[in-house]
């Protein structure tokens, strides 16, 4: 069976997150927010979101190792601060290192009938910079040359998975082979995961774990399906429980959809009921 | 009745002994017991845990009283990890909350009363079979998304209509064993199977033994890599 390795600090698993900074990134899109801000946006709720999954009451422990890679006007490695240049970080050292640290406010139900607000410490690691064309095709090879580097030293891992999120035109050829190649690395417990986040300017809805590409708006958002993997079952299990519609050919393939709500299936241990 | 009671403990393989979990608390003179199990995603979540059972040794709260007497432990619990939470992550996790299930049981005159919350289990066995189960009865109802109790009050909004009690009458030679999940789901389907958990279980007379029990069964598949929690009462025959 796949899929099923226990993600422990003896074995982590890894994410890497691939991020489209081309010029058409500046487009606004659904709420009139520029598309890279709320890329960047989301990139950092999720760093902060697997800092959080991943703390205990002695500190962070390395389940995951965590790389961004951002690709538009150059292909690189993206995280900023003393993480720069780093292709992938343990999750330890990305918590203890942010760019900075920035305190927002937030709306939170007080438990006795009304809202308060809070502060909250809102960390930043990453900054929207659009500009270029979107050579996906050379980012999902700087994938590959990372990961398997990776699942080398990983054999026994729960596989990587490889998050790319983009407004779907790559400008230096078609990147289904690209995305092959890096799907065909594995590690003992199954394949690498390649998911898609298509970020797009029209209103359409938003889909989340597609499982066919009819209906799907255009012919990028075709493309970037074909390219994602298929859920494997325990994911596929953890997101029928939390009320999303998914069947045996679901792919992680979301349009225009909340990217914090890709990485809430991966478990690691109990995760009560009443927790928000 | 004259009972005599044992606990054994095991952390998650994989994890230090100072990283388990679990908490469990035995008062004999009172005959109150508990076992919990605080979650693994949360943080300060032994000592939350740990807050529930002997606070459960103590006060033997009934299911209508639990409300009132989480509440000064989680003042405690606020209280104990204080100054603790510096780094951004540690804040943000703290006010998350910890959260643990609850088992407590009592024992008055011939009849056991006990109280669970999550799927920390309960079983009675007699005469050579598990005459009840508690508060899950069948393996299967086993996953990974129990409802806990938080030491955060407003987490716990949904949580007091799903406090679970039972109680029965108590023989002579009656075994009464307190599990935490791991340990409960092998017994289960053990005994779904016909199988006889509790002579293995019953076999065991140092740390040393059960540690070597529980790594065997996880070696072979049998029992989830899991903090394990077993407290055993004997009633004298």
């Amino acid at each position: 069976m796949s899929y099923e390795a226990e993600i422990s600090r003896n074995n982590p698993s890894a994410f890497l997150f691939l991020i489209d900074m081309s010029g058409s990134m500046t487009d606004p899109y659904g709420n009139g927010k520029r598309k890279a801000d709320g890329v960047a946006d989301a990139i950092n709720k999720l760093l902060t979101n697997l800092s959080i999954k991943c703390t205990k009451s002695e500190g962070v422990r390395d389940y995951y190792d965590v790389g961004v890679i951002s690709y538009g006007k150059r292909v690189e490695p993206a995280l900023v601060g003393e993480l720069a240049g780093v292709s992938l970080a343990s999750i330890s050292s990305v918590a203890n290192h942010p760019a900075r640290v920035e305190e927002r406010t937030k709306k939170e139900d007080d438990g006795a009938g009304g809202i308060a607000e809070v502060k909250v410490k809102f960390p930043i690691w990453f900054d929207a910079k659009a500009a270029g064309s979107t050579p996906m095709c050379e980012a999902l090879k700087l994938a590959h040359t990372t990961v398997s580097e990776w699942v080398g030293r990983h054999p026994y891992s729960f596989p990587p998975i490889v998050i790319n999120i983009t407004d779907g035109e790559a400008t230096d050829g078609d990147p289904m082979s690209d995305a092959e190649a890096l799907r065909a690395l594995s590690t003992q417990d199954g394949n690498l995961l390649l998911f898609n986040c298509h970020i797009s300017g029209t209103s359409a809805e938003s889909i989340l774990f597609a499982d066919h590409e009819e209906g799907l708006p255009d012919q990028f958002a075709k493309l970037l399906f074909n390219m994602s993997s298929q859920l494997p079952e325990a994911i596929r299990e953890s997101a029928a429980r939390e009320g999303f519609k998914v069947s045996e050919k679901s792919k992680g393939f979301a349009f225009n959809a909340d990217l914090v709500e890709l990485i809430r299936f991966l478990d690691i241990g109990t995760r009560p009921a009443n927790m928000r | 009745m004259n009972t005599s009671a044992t606990a054994w403990w095991a952390p998650k393989s994989g994890n230090t002994a100072n990283e388990y979990e679990d908490a469990y608390a035995v008062k004999p003179e009172a005959l109150r017991f508990a076992v919990a199990d605080g979650a693994s995603e949360t943080s300060f979540a032994r000592q939350w845990a740990e807050l529930l059972v002997e606070g459960f040794v103590q006060g033997a709260p009934s299911a209508a009283e639990l409300r009132e007497f989480v509440s000064p432990l989680q003042a405690l619990w606020a209280e104990g990890q204080k100054g603790k939470a510096t780094a951004w992550y540690s804040e943000r996790k703290a006010a998350d909350g910890a959260f643990s299930s609850l088992l407590g049981v009592t024992i008055e005159g011939d009849r056991w009363r006990a109280l669970a919350i999550g799927d920390s289990c309960l079983f009675v066995v007699r005469s050579g079979k598990v005459l009840r189960a508690f508060p899950l009865e069948r393996a299967e109802q086993f996953s990974n998304r129990p409802s806990l109790l938080s030491s955060i009050a407003r987490a716990n909004a949904g949580v007091w209509s799903e406090v679970a009690t039972v109680e029965g009458e108590l023989q002579a030679s009656d075994r009464l064993l307190l599990m935490t999940d791991a340990l409960a789901q092998w017994f289960l389907v053990e005994a779904e199977m016909g199988r006889r958990p509790w002579a293995a279980l019953s076999k065991v007379t140092t740390p040393e033994q059960f540690a070597a029990y529980i790594d065997c069964l996880r070696a072979g598949g049998a029992l989830r890599n899991d903090d394990v929690t077993l407290v055993s009462v004997e009633v004298a025959a």
